[in-house]
């Protein structure tokens, strides 16, 4: 039993609330992203699990434990920072033993745990290296080396990609889920702004905005059946597309083939679901940036009434900036209310 | 386009001068100059050392800088006779002494004051900027008067902790603002690691603070070795506990004719401490800098 | 820094909670403040109000009784004929020094600061000799310079003809101020070219470089783009520079010990002399030495504050310096 559950957890500092009572519960061995854009309390949601932030109020659970009142090294996490935080002047083997060298480990025991951490980090070559004597993407591996000696209950990872350069990113990425593999049993909870990251990592994802939670669930899920207007348009990349509704007409008098837009107030639509059409279609405009990705073809248009939306076209479509183009709706559509909430029985009826 | 051509054409600025010099020229040119200048600069340093080789005759002489017949004389003579080696022991007391105690209360309470929020701390600080600007003769007599109902008033104790007074607070400033630029994840990895206060300031903090301590020890130690008013005060009554440089002072009182002898034990007091200036400048020069940056 | 900690915190949080309790948080800490505060307060803050106390006392000797008398040393002052010249003569001091050394640094730190001067380092650690020198080893060094018995500088004086005969730089009472000022000057301007050098340090490269592109040169780089630039540091290191200027006992006590005639007695050799070196016959008076080194203080104190008011104007018309 090593899940983490957090109980009506707030945050204050002095009148500011800043995190807003969360409620979680995340199982053991599970792989937990908290995404939110800056700003919404991730960050300081997981330094209050680790133990750096005070908890205001509410619970939190390790293991079945309540931990509010333990120091930090006593809670069973470990820690990976953003900027790895590696102390400069030890090498490698020393960063990743010093925690429990300094708690009266055995030294060989200390050594086995190292070299275990270093064989499945591939770090042996490097033991005797400093830190500035590695490139970021060692590093970062060398942080998480130092989080894995400790066998901690769960992993907290504090957006630790954000420092590394593109093609790193994808590569360490890859690296963490086999590692979420490797270390079966391991809770892990992973901050990042990036819903790509959250997507792709997580078993469940937690959406947070302005320290309070906004939905939980799968990542297909969010993408799928997204409980709100903000999750929607967080969740998926490009983002989605909105349109406003009145009594179930687009800003132009047209009324979409969507069962149930009468009494809706905002239709969302992804890139994914527009179909071009030669007549007819419910949403038509004129292309003003083409995106060549090569596995698809992004096209940006303005609608009749002014709005930017963006649309995918099978790759090797060719397109031109200034020309006309008309869409039908073909595939999910999401209806949200005038509060943002989504109208789940709209899309489930679509998709029945 | 069309503008760039046109004030092209009507703006035609007058041909600059060939610099009559190359740029190597010219710098080859400033270097003889500057070398000259510094020449002149430390000549009557060297020419002081020079004199310490030299009998008491020969000094006046006008005989250049390369002594005729070289000779330990004035060393010995002012080692011994002088009582210049006793005040060598008692210099290197009090420095080593001061320097270790300054080091480790400027860098105990530079990092408290860097990092941790204390209750206290503007006025703490604020109280030491302000006492920055305080001319020592203003609390020379309170410190001598301290030191005597302690005790201390007659003793390289004294000396020795008084002289830690002098520069703590640039010293404290030197090492806060050091650590305050630290990461504080640093601070947080070790406390996830479990590792206390204390373990984390000696085995994480202080390792990282090399290049801050080493400018301390080496302005420290300038300072307790060069060091004047206090151990001329201290020692008015006790001539064994002269430092050097009050020895050196005192000598002239004593032996006043003996130009030899004083310039030997001259070159005892300071080839110490440019040798250590000389090996250690690059710390030396980065304490000063701090100074205006901070 | 990025994203680090979504929420920076306010910088009160910590004024939420109660003293005690956050006094209490903080023991490790005070315990780290205990060695550094008790060298601080005994040796720099203690003796800040002592001295004002000392200053109210008829006081002729440590071991001898303390007897209050208010503000009589300080009427004594004002009209003791020795405190206003050695006041005067200190200021005098300060503000001939300080301008020359600056000058003089700042000239020898923007032709230094070239990077293509391959000596650079090298002359630098020269000019910085005197600055490690102690004060006790110049003043021999000096006495034997400017010696008017065969000393090197008169020899070079008369063989050149500029002088008849031999100059008496230290014995002589309308000389010794100039000379000490000039000996100052030289120990110490290797500090000042430290400064300058760090202030010239904060230019950056690019803007050497777009000079070299737009084809500004030399004097002019200096001149319209270098000075503006580090003008703002000129504050700083003029007031470091004033208040070791003021400081000036070590040097003057070892090289004349105020003399001839108390011609070069400064202030602090004015406090020395009546605290611990009184002429033979008379008692030390502690009292008296303790208030003149409050006025002193006080005086040093108000031209901290004026150039701590100059800084804050210059670094308003700056404020991308600020």
């Amino acid at each position: 039993m090593s899940g983490v559950i957090l109980n009506n957890v707030k945050k204050r500092y002095g009148a500011v609330e800043v995190i807003k009572g969360v409620d979680i519960e995340i199982g053991e061995g599970e792989f937990c992203v908290f995404v939110g854009p800056s700003g919404c309390g991730k960050s300081t949601l997981l330094r209050m699990i680790a133990g750096l932030e005070e908890i205001s109020s509410g619970d939190v659970q390790i293991g079945g434990r309540r931990v509010n009142d333990l120091d930090p090294k006593d809670r069973g996490a470990a820690m990976v920072f953003q900027t790895y935080a590696l102390y400069p002047h030890m090498d490698v083997a020393r960063n990743m033993g010093f925690g429990l060298s300094m708690n009266g480990w055995p030294r060989d025991e200390v050594d086995r745990r190292v070299n275990e951490a270093a064989r499945i980090l591939q770090l042996e070559p490097y033991l005797d290296r400093k830190p500035r004597q590695l490139s970021g993407g060692q590093r970062q591996r060398v942080a998480i080396g130092r989080a894995i000696v400790r066998d901690p209950e769960v992993f907290l990872f504090d957006e630790p990609l954000s420092n590394l350069d593109a093609e790193l990113r994808v590569a360490t990425r890859l690296e963490i889920a086999k590692l979420h593999g490797t270390l079966e049993n391991s809770t892990m909870i992973y901050v990042t702004h990036d819903q790509v990251e959250a997507m792709t990592l997580a078993d469940k994802i937690v959406v947070l905005r302005d320290g309070r939670v906004e939905q939980v669930g799968a990542p297909m899920d969010l993408y799928e059946t997204p409980d709100n207007l903000f999750v929607a348009g967080f969740i998926g990349s490009p983002k989605m597309n909105f349109m406003a509704l009145d009594n179930g007409r687009l800003p132009d008098g047209t009324a979409p083939a969507v069962p149930g837009a009468a009494g809706a107030a905002t239709l969302g639509v992804r890139s994914d679901a527009l179909r071009p059409v030669e007549s007819g279609g419910d949403v038509a405009g004129e292309i003003t940036v083409v995106e060549q990705l090569g596995d698809a073809v992004f096209a940006h248009f303005r609608t009749g009434w002014g709005q930017e939306m963006v649309a995918r076209f099978e790759p090797g479509t060719r397109l031109r900036a200034g020309e006309s183009v008309r869409f039908a709706l073909a595939g999910r559509t999401h209806l949200f209310d005038a509060e943002g909430r989504a109208l789940r029985a709209a899309a489930e009826r679509l998709t029945a | 386009m069309a503008d760039a051509a046109l004030s092209r054409t009507s703006f035609a600025p007058p041909r600059r001068r060939e610099a009559w010099l190359s740029p190597r020229a010219r710098r080859t040119l400033v270097s003889i100059v500057l070398a000259a200048i510094c020449a002149v600069w430390v000549y009557p340093i060297v020419w002081m050392i020079s004199a310490s080789f030299k009998t008491n005759g020969e000094i006046f002489a006008d005989s250049g800088l390369i002594p005729d017949a070289p000779t330990f004389d004035n060393y010995t003579r002012a080692w011994r006779e002088a009582n210049i080696g006793q005040y060598f022991f008692n210099t290197l007391f009090v420095t080593v002494g001061s320097v270790i105690i300054t080091t480790i209360a400027a860098a105990l309470m530079g990092y408290v004051l860097g990092r941790r929020p204390i209750p206290g701390k503007t006025a703490l600080m604020g109280l030491m900027v302000f006492t920055l600007f305080i001319p020592q003769g203003f609390t020379i007599i309170p410190v001598f008067e301290l030191l005597t109902s302690v005790g201390l008033g007659q003793s390289l104790w004294g000396v020795m902790l008084a002289t830690c007074g002098h520069s703590i607070v640039i010293f404290t400033f030197l090492f806060a603002g050091y650590f305050g630029q630290m990461p504080k994840e640093l601070e947080e990895a070790s406390r996830m690691d479990g590792v206390g206060p204390l373990k984390t300031f000696w085995y994480v903090m202080l390792p990282l603070s090399k290049p801050i301590i080493v400018t301390v020890i080496v302005m420290q130690t300038l300072q307790a070795w060069n060091d004047f008013l206090l151990p001329l005060v201290v020692t008015l009554a006790n001539p064994d506990l002269r430092t050097l440089s009050v020895g050196v002072y005192s000598f002239r009182g004593e032996h006043f004719i003996d130009w030899g002898g004083m310039t030997a034990a001259s070159a005892i007091t300071i080839i110490p401490i440019i040798l250590l200036f000389l090996f250690l400048q690059r710390y030396f020069i980065d304490g000063l800098a701090g100074a205006v940056k901070g | 820094m990025s994203a680090y900690s979504d929420i920076p915190p306010p910088p009160d949080e910590a004024r939420q909670r109660p003293l005690g309790q956050r006094l209490r948080e903080h023991r490790i800490d005070y315990l780290f403040l205990l060695p550094g505060l008790a060298i601080f307060g005994a040796f720099v803050v203690w003796p800040l109000f002592a001295a004002n106390w000392f200053a109210l006392l008829d006081w002729s000797g440590f071991d001898s009784r303390q007897v209050f008398v208010g503000l009589q040393n300080y009427r004594d002052l004002l009209g003791d004929e020795f405190f206003r010249a050695a006041f005067v003569r200190s200021i005098l001091f300060t503000a001939i020094t300080v301008p020359l050394q600056m000058l003089l640094g700042l000239v020898l730190a923007v032709v230094l600061n070239n990077r293509l001067l391959k000596l650079s380092a090298l002359f630098r650690t020269m000019i910085f000799l005197p600055v490690v020198t102690p004060v006790a080893v110049i003043a021999i060094v000096m006495a034997l310079m400017l010696s008017p018995f065969n000393g090197p500088i008169n020899d070079l004086l008369q063989s050149t003809e500029i002088v008849q005969r031999a100059v008496d730089f230290l014995g002589s009472p309308q000389l010794v101020m100039w000379s000490l000022a000039g000996i100052y000057v030289w120990k110490w301007t290797g500090v000042t070219l430290i400064y300058w050098l760090a202030a010239l340090q904060t230019v950056p490269d690019e803007l050497y470089e777009a000079c070299k592109l737009d084809g500004v040169r030399g004097w002019q780089v200096t001149r319209y783009v270098i000075l503006p630039i580090i003008a703002p540091f000129a504050v700083v290191i003029g007031l470091i520079s004033a208040i070791s200027a003021l400081n000036v006992f070590p040097l003057i006590q070892a090289t004349t010990q105020g003399g001839p005639f108390f011609a070069s007695e400064v202030m602090e050799v004015f406090i020395f002399r009546t605290a611990f070196a009184p002429p033979s016959g008379t008692f030390p008076q502690l009292g008296y030495a303790s208030a003149a080194g409050v006025l002193f203080g006080l005086a040093v104190m108000g031209l901290t504050i004026l150039q701590v008011l100059a800084v804050r104007h210059a670094r308003r018309k700056e404020p991308t310096n600020g």
